[in-house]
């Protein structure tokens, strides 16, 4: 019985995670490829970590899988807003343009040493 | 039956870290790249969970730990870097 819940909760997490990668190769632009890795891959690992809390259920597991659990909860999608924050600043491309695009008014108004006409750092989508 | 999937699910992982890995050579630009590692990273932690699966042992419990601290501080350095600052 457990090892049949083990069994799902694992292909489900590698699922997830395996989409997300593909996600990352495949989506069109980058502020779709932020999406991937921030949602699919954080749920996917929350898998895996529960496979492995009903794998061994001592106290020393438990806590650690807690504690990474809360971790990449908060971190992963946390670090990859503030990439995106970035890129978003630097003006990299949209596939299509965004609209409404309220942050770009945040932007133009709170930050006036940011140049309104910047140019993207690089080539664009591919 | 258990044993096998752990081992499909770890092969599928690794070919996710590819995935990222052409991602990350592909570019086109440093953003995509840095999150091409990120992705990757996440992936190469599912994986160890379920080496330790796997192999029947949860010792490797700490180097999930530090890498998931590593790759955040990663991609957080990154990110001040090619913004130029970190906050408002």
């Amino acid at each position: 019985m457990t090892d049949l819940l083990i069994m799902m909760a694992t292909i489900l997490g590698t699922f997830l995670m395996v989409v997300a990668s593909l996600g990352v190769l495949r989506l069109p632009d980058f502020f779709h490829r932020v999406h991937p890795p921030a949602k699919s891959s954080t749920l996917g690992l929350m898998f895996l970590l529960i496979a492995l809390v009903m794998e061994f259920p001592d106290v020393e597991t438990i806590t650690k899988g807690v504690l990474a659990f809360l971790f990449l909860a908060i971190t992963a999608p946390a670090a990859i807003h503030l990439l995106t924050r970035a890129a978003y600043r630097q003006g990299i491309p949209c596939a299509s343009e965004p609209r409404p695009d309220d942050y770009r008014k945040f932007v133009d108004r709170h930050h006036d040493d940011l140049d309104p006409d910047r140019k993207p750092v690089d080539a664009g989508h591919d | 039956m258990k044993e096998f999937v752990i081992l499909a699910a770890i092969v599928a992982l690794l070919v996710g870290v590819v995935l990222s890995g052409v991602r990350m050579i592909i570019g086109p630009t440093i953003y995509d790249r840095v999150l091409a590692f990120d992705t990757a990273g996440l992936d190469v932690i599912g994986a160890i969970l379920l080496v330790e699966i796997l192999f029947d042992t949860g010792v490797f419990m700490d180097v999930v730990l530090v890498i998931a601290l590593l790759g955040f501080l990663g991609t957080i350095t990154l990110t001040a870097y090619l913004e130029g600052r970190l906050g408002d």
